[in-house]
């Protein structure tokens, strides 16, 4: 009988045996006929995606439509679903910016790099705390976590870096936040929870190392994590911001957000002391790039999604468990 | 044979050598310094405005002057801390412009130099200021210890200084027979026509008589209190006659305007989502293109109410135009004087500089009206044409020059001029110098014109600028009181105001405890502090 | 788990050490990062002791004590903002952590994969979208004129309200369309943990008889509860930071009562002149309560079940 205690039964041989069995069981009889009880909950589950899809999609195509109106659509409420004036003056206003191409390739280059960098020593930091005898994991568990919480501030930080003579280079980027605490301890959990310790007793007996293990078994078995934590670097250094602006000089080097910011106020500035040919540029201009420029910028992103949730495939674990 | 030829090439080279001597001559009036230096500067990047070191201005200047720029150029939501970083770690570049973060405490600590002996002299086009200006300059760049850190520039927005507006659909008082309201039982009256004689005609009752939003100058409150006492709702304070400070939201006059207000919001008058909707929300209500709604707003333009002509396909903006304040019971009837021409804290020079003299006569030049005019309107020919003789300002003045506004839609970056990120000589007459041809019909309607027009027309007469009270310069101590008081105030000011007009706090048996909070919050040390430095400053 | 049952001595652990040396050598990289990174600018702390200006070296401006936290603690507004900002995160969290993942469960047992798909990267966007524009959307759906929302409200209930402005509803709308924003998002480390599943535990519970919902409940929800635990956990240690800038596009001076935080406050502090040494010490204020917080949350953890921080 399968318990919420399913996983430490799974100490003993033949309960894995049994998985195996069924499954070929399984694949003997055919399709699986649904219980009453199914069929209604698919029903239930069916509609409550529905609805979440539907509550979720339309403000969505709402952006997406107002990004391809008119301004003055945009500005009087006109739109609703559907782009009012179909017009493309906001993608047109972002890309006539000379310098967007180069920030774009640009942050590229910085989520490529930093991502990997943080892949890296997030999986280096967060395997060996989930090794239940790794000793002082309680005391490095402390040292890390505290960073959580307390900090110095902006300015010591920056001092810091510019001292190390990072000022000015991407690594000001990307070498601070190399871990992110956070990411670490949900690391650390996958890693202690979702790794059976059967195959680390079992390399133990083969005579393989520590580092030999991690890369040859944890890492491939590890898709699912690997793959949450590629999204969440990715994101975290597509849409950074501040720290480019603190500490990038060169406007050759500058990202895409710095760039696509700077469109956005430059169309929104409200000073009032600003000549009255800036104020020219159409409001509704203004409000019509905000969306425009949520499209922009995300897109890349949303793109990488499906690249991440290949990953997402059940039963990796089947068949890790042999004799 | 040859004697002819040779004295004609005489007098032709006499005649070089003359004309080549003088514009040295010339030349060198300008030039800040006969040996070539570079400076960096910091200043604003803002994207209009191409990359500061292509800049043709840049190198027209540079031309000018003998001062190699290397620009820096900051994104201008983040100045402030990009600013502060460097100080803190002491890379400093030569000058900050449009980039100068709290001048008077750092100027005191040696970050900033002390620019009174420079100004003393070599401030030729600075002196020129002073007397222009005399009730504000020096006294208003002075720091606390009598030295001048940072110089200002010059932006006599005409209608920015009296950027408190209201603004009334005249098309409906022709439809309804009204006359212009003077009075706020004028003005009552109008509201109640608007309201309930259905004026744009489509059989509901949809129109709203008056609103606003909630953002500085878009109150609603701010703009017809003026009716009892001065009021402006980014400070509270207003210079009476005897030159004292008087906090202006717990006068009894205050209260009957608040009376009154909240009198017209019951009454559906005066729209009570006014109150706190967003600017975005305004605009969305006037641009309605079934109907036209809006009666009334306040707002800085028009175009904060309802569409820009460039944005809307009926013009409609032209139905509206300005609202004076409207005359209180006792006479009052005030227009705000919110800002002025100067705006300080402009331009520093570092204690990196190496030579501040010639820092000082490169920013000192800045203010000279050609400099301006090549800085702010920028290339003869790209940017602006000479006007023919007699054409006439906006200002009903000679015009100085006729502006080519860039076009529909177009966001190219301008490499031609600097624009309002660099320090200038703005005065009233040079912006109101474009030509205006009030030939043309159309003309009106443009920008600065109208601006002009009804800024002039409905808010100056009634422009008292006894009441403003200057930008004051504090010690440290006195500063760090003055922000805590003021932003407890200002929140608790503006948070009781509108639970007052809306009902939600009783004006009767709420006042009082209203007035003690204000005490707990210390107004009376928030008044004296800023009193001591009006004084201090201005007297 | 203990690899020898019985007391660990001394030797066992000088033991454990040398075996795991790769793991040191490892942990080494990250560790001396956070060491470098972290704890080199940590004495910047001290700030909020100070009354710090940047012309001043951190060491070389003066000390001010407890003064700005007395002067924080002691401001008339101060009950009001700890009320909201508490009260907006405990609502967050019992509102917010639970749909994320009843969401990955019900996507999980998803057998259309297209459909699947689809929801998933649907409900990702949304995270991507800005604040501004969030807001906007917001006002826009609620704009009792006009707002799809509030005439659909409106025709239910009869009655017309201004939601934005109104104090009651504030926390509410802030918190539920928080959850919107997130909802797909946060879902993924669900999905990613639900993947781990062993598939040999499910085909055993089918067998078994177990119907779907039975599945989830013994099979799919025991399985990543250490991961539950623990983001729950982790999630006690934010309560006081609630950021700034949604609430301060969304406060009005009505609904000013519950929707004022310590963020707004401290960045309306901050608008005039940089405040360094009084945002330091709300900052640290507000740091000292959140570690507080997971600790002992952390401690209840461990009581009561098998997982927890540390």
């Amino acid at each position: 009988m399968v318990t919420a205690r399913g996983k430490s039964a799974r100490g003993s041989s033949g309960y894995r045996d049994l998985g195996r069995r069924l499954s070929d069981k399984a694949k003997r009889r055919g399709p699986i006929r649904l219980t009453p009880a199914d069929t209604v909950f698919n029903v239930i589950m069916y509609a409550a995606l529905a609805f979440v899809l539907i509550i979720v999609a339309y403000p969505l195509i709402f952006v997406l439509s107002a990004s391809f109106s008119e301004p003055y659509a945009v500005i009087s409420g006109q739109v609703w679903l559907y782009p009012v004036r179909f017009s493309t003056v906001g993608y047109t206003t972002i890309f006539r910016d000379a310098g967007l191409m180069r920030t774009f390739l640009n942050s590229v280059h910085v989520t490529a790099l930093g991502t990997a960098i943080n892949l890296m020593c997030t999986v280096m930091a967060a395997y060996p705390l989930s090794v239940k005898t790794f000793v002082g994991r309680g005391v490095f568990m402390g040292i890390l976590s505290f960073t959580m919480f307390f900090g110095g501030g902006l300015i010591p930080f920056f001092l810091l870096v510019r001292n190390l003579g990072l000022y000015n280079t991407y690594w000001a980027l990307v070498l601070p936040g190399a871990i992110s605490v956070y990411n670490v301890i949900v690391a650390r959990t996958f890693f202690s929870t979702s790794i059976p310790y059967e195959l680390y007793e079992a390399a133990e007996l083969d005579g393989c190392s520590d580092i030999y293990y991690l890369i040859r078994v944890v890492l491939p078995l590890s898709a699912p994590i690997l793959a949450v934590l590629v999204m969440y670097y990715a994101v975290g250094h597509w849409n950074a911001y501040f720290n480019h602006m603190i500490f990038l000089k060169d406007k050759a080097k500058f990202t895409f957000q710095i760039t696509l910011r700077s469109i956005l106020i430059q169309n929104q500035n409200s000073d009032m002391m600003i000549d009255a040919s800036v104020l020219q540029r159409q409001q509704g201009l203004a409000d019509l790039l905000k969306y425009s420029l949520i499209v922009v910028s995300s897109t890349p992103m949303l793109l990488l999604y499906p690249f991440i949730q290949k990953h997402f495939v059940k039963g990796v674990m089947v068949g890790a468990i042999k004799g | 044979m040859n004697k002819p030829r040779c004295q004609l090439l005489a007098a032709l080279l006499s005649l070089m050598l003359l004309t080549g001597a003088a514009s040295a001559f010339a030349e060198s009036a300008a030039y800040v310094t006969d040996e070539p230096i570079t400076f960096e500067v910091v200043m604003q990047d803002v994207t209009y405005i191409g990359d500061l070191n292509e800049n043709s201005f840049g190198k027209w200047y540079e031309d000018r002057t003998n001062v190699h720029i290397n620009y820096v150029e900051v994104p201008s939501d983040i100045v402030t801390e990009r600013v502060n970083l460097m100080i803190a770690s002491d890379e400093l570049p030569d000058m900050f412009i449009g980039t100068v973060v709290q001048a008077d405490v750092n100027g005191a600590r040696g970050v900033f130099k002390a620019l009174n002996g420079l100004i003393d002299e070599h401030g030729v086009e600075t002196k020129k200021l002073f007397d222009e200006y005399p009730e504000l300059l020096p006294g208003m760049i002075t720091a606390v210890d009598g030295n001048i850190y940072a110089l200002p520039s010059i932006n006599a927005c005409y209608h920015c200084m009296h950027s408190q507006r209201a603004w009334i659909n005249r098309d409906w008082m022709t439809t309804l027979g009204l006359e212009y309201p003077n009075t706020i039982d004028e003005f009552e009256a109008v509201l109640r026509a608007f309201k309930d004689g259905d004026p744009n005609g489509n059989g509901i009752a949809d129109e709203v008589p008056f609103t606003g939003a909630n953002q500085a100058n878009q109150r609603i409150y701010a703009f017809l209190l003026n009716s009892f006492v001065p009021f402006y709702d980014e400070w509270y304070h207003y210079i009476d006659e005897s030159g004292t400070l008087q906090f202006a939201a717990d006068d009894e006059a205050f209260r009957d305007g608040l009376r009154w207000i909240k009198k017209l919001i019951d009454e559906g008058l005066v729209d009570v989502m006014g109150l706190t909707q967003t600017p975005d929300q305004l605009v969305q209500l006037g641009s309605d293109p079934a109907a036209i709604l809006l009666g009334g707003f306040t707002s800085f333009t028009w175009w904060q109410g309802v569409p820009a002509d460039v944005d809307s396909s009926d013009n409609r903006s032209r139905l509206y135009s300005g609202l004076s304040p409207l005359e209180g019971p006792d006479g009052v009837r005030h227009s705000v004087t919110t800002s002025t021409a100067v705006q300080r804290d402009i331009a520093v020079i570092t204690k990196k500089c190496a030579n501040p003299e010639a820092a000082f006569k490169w920013l000192d030049q800045l203010y000279n009206p050609e400099v301006t005019l090549r800085s702010q309107v920028g290339e003869l020919g790209v940017n602006y044409d000479l006007p023919p003789e007699g054409a006439l300002g906006i200002n009903g003045k000679p015009a100085l020059y006729i502006q080519h506004w860039l076009g529909d839609g177009e966001t190219q970056r301008l490499n031609t001029r600097m624009d309002n990120i660099i320090m200038a000589n703005r005065s009233s007459d040079f912006r109101l110098g474009e030509m205006a041809d009030f030939n043309d019909p159309e003309t009106q309607w443009s920008q600065e014109p109208r601006l002009y027009q009804e800024t002039h027309d409905y808010f100056v007469p009634y422009e008292n600028v006894s009441y403003y009270v200057p930008p004051l310069a504090y010690t440290e101590q006195e500063g760090a009181d003055v922000n805590t008081y003021q932003t407890h105030l200002k929140d608790y000011v503006t948070e009781s105001i509108v639970l007052f007009l809306t009902g939600n706090k009783d004006l009767d048996k709420e006042w009082d405890s209203y007035l003690s909070q204000l005490s707990a919050l210390h107004v009376d040390e928030y008044t004296a502090i800023r009193q001591t430095a009006y004084d201090r400053q201005y007297k | 788990m203990t690899l020898a049952s019985g007391k660990r001595t001394n030797q066992m652990r000088g033991k454990r050490i040398k075996k795991h040396w790769q793991l040191y050598l490892l942990f080494l990289v990250p560790l001396a990062s956070v060491l470098i990174f972290s704890y080199g600018p940590m004495y910047g702390i001290v700030i909020a002791f100070k009354n710090y200006v940047v012309s001043d070296s951190i060491w070389g401006s003066k000390w001010a004590g407890l003064k700005h936290f007395r002067e924080f603690i002691g401001s008339y507004n101060f009950p009001r903002l700890m009320k909201n900002t508490v009260g907006i995160s405990i609502y967050g969290l019992l509102a917010g952590f639970p749909v994320p993942i009843i969401f990955a469960l019900l996507i999980n047992e998803c057998p259309n994969v297209r459909f699947k798909k689809t929801v998933q990267m649907v409900t990702y966007a949304p995270h991507f979208i800005s604040t501004v524009v969030m807001v906007s959307l917001i006002v826009m759906f609620l704009n009792p004129r006009s707002g799809i929302l509030a005439k659909a409200i409106t025709s239910m209930t009869g009655q017309r309200i201004d939601y934005i402005s109104a104090p009651k509803f504030f926390k509410t709308i802030y918190v539920w369309s928080g959850v919107w924003q997130s909802m797909g998002f946060s879902a993924v480390i669900y999905i990613a943990a639900l993947a781990g599943v062993d598939a040999s535990l499910h085909e055993a519970a089918v067998v078994d008889g177990a119907s779907k919902l039975q599945k989830i409940c013994h099979v799919d929800l025991p399985s990543i509860m250490p991961t539950i635990v623990i983001l729950f956990i982790l999630s006690f240690g934010s309560v006081m930071s609630v950021g700034y800038e949604k609430i301060y596009l969304m406060q009005n001076q009505l609904n000013m009562a519950t929707s004022d935080v310590i963020s707004t406050f401290v960045y309306r502090m901050g608008l005039l002149q940089a405040q360094y040494s009084f945002s330091a010490a709300v900052g640290l204020f507000n740091s000292v309560i959140n570690a507080a917080l997971l600790v002992i949350v952390n401690q209840i953890a461990r009581r009561v079940g098998e997982t927890s921080l540390w």
